[in-house]
């Protein structure tokens, strides 16, 4: 079945564009990589002080970066689908970009739990205040997964080649 | 070159997951080093006033922590590929571009973030760009190296 819908995606246009365009597609993973490093940045300040890094730093104005986050994730969101769309066949069947996907996926569950039940108390965690032992799990696990997600990423060549 | 016919060398290039290993610890870093600077940058821009730049500047050992790591990871993926890298522009570029950045972050953190002003210097914004500019010259000219180089 997962064969199938991968099948029916390839030979779109703009996948082809990609897959043949080399300076096209260095150019998305230069993107991809400046996504990413802005996703994380965004991310690890926020992460990294509610775990008690520089904890004189207030959680809401760390809080108010989000929106940096989700440049970066919408400008590696982009340039993702992109890179699927020029191998779909190819990634679909891959271990690691689908442990990939999970972990996204668990992430971006992870980031709305802290949300729905965490963001409301951003503005109790001022400089000084240490965050709630809740928020420190729901932010390590933050870091794990990105980490993880980079990994991924990082490897999906070498499982490609294993294939 | 002598570098590349170590045996570190040899099972980074040969090995399957040699040279993916050190990918990924780069990529890691450079996750740290970039996104925390440009978080920091942009507050020197003006951005996020009530983040204190003295408390900004708590951030900066994870951000050498990022740069170690690329450091490491990047000696050793040049050992695999050195003849090729030495010559290489993109190559040189990239280091051009980290030794600016290099400088820039530490001038910043020796200056700009030891204060606690909420508006910073027009020098200090100047720098801030800069830092950002050539941070991201560095992950495009990085990016050109491995186009020209793939390992398997």
């Amino acid at each position: 079945m997962l064969q199938g819908f991968l099948e029916s995606l390839v030979g779109t246009s703009i996948g082809t564009t990609v897959k043949t365009s080399s300076w096209i597609f260095q150019t998305l993973e230069a993107l991809h990589f400046i996504g990413l490093a802005t996703l994380i940045g965004g991310i690890a300040a926020l992460d990294l002080r509610i775990l008690g890094v520089a904890k004189r730093l207030p959680v809401a104005p760390l809080h108010k970066l989000l929106p940096l986050v989700f440049i970066g994730f919408g400008i590696n969101l982009v340039t993702g689908v992109l890179f699927f769309l020029s191998d779909p066949l190819g990634y679909g069947v891959n271990p690691s970009f689908q442990l990939k996907m999970v972990f996204i996926l668990l992430a971006g569950l992870n980031a709305l739990w802290f949300e729905l039940k965490l963001a409301r108390h951003v503005d109790e965690w001022g400089s000084g205040v240490d965050a709630s032992t809740h928020a420190k799990i729901v932010c390590g696990v933050s870091l794990f997964l990105w980490a993880g997600i980079i990994t991924a990423g990082r490897l999906l060549p070498s499982f490609a080649a294993l294939l | 070159m002598m570098l590349e016919n170590l045996d570190l060398s040899q099972w980074v290039l040969g090995s399957i997951w040699g040279y993916p290993i050190f990918l990924t610890f780069h990529s890691l870093g450079l996750g740290l080093l970039v996104g925390l600077l440009l978080v920091i940058d942009l507050r020197v821009l003006g951005f996020a006033k009530p983040l204190p730049l003295s408390e900004l500047r708590k951030l900066m050992p994870y951000v050498w922590f990022g740069f170690v790591l690329n450091a490491i990871s990047g000696v050793v993926l040049f050992m695999a590929d050195a003849t090729k890298d030495f010559y290489s522009n993109s190559f040189r570029w990239k280091m051009l571009s980290i030794l600016i950045g290099l400088v820039v972050a530490v001038t910043l953190n020796g200056t700009v973030l030891r204060e606690d002003t909420k508006d910073t210097p027009p020098m200090a914004k100047i720098l801030a760009t800069v830092s950002l500019l050539s941070w991201v010259g560095a992950i495009v000219s990085g990016r050109l190296i491995a186009y020209l180089s793939q390992p398997f």
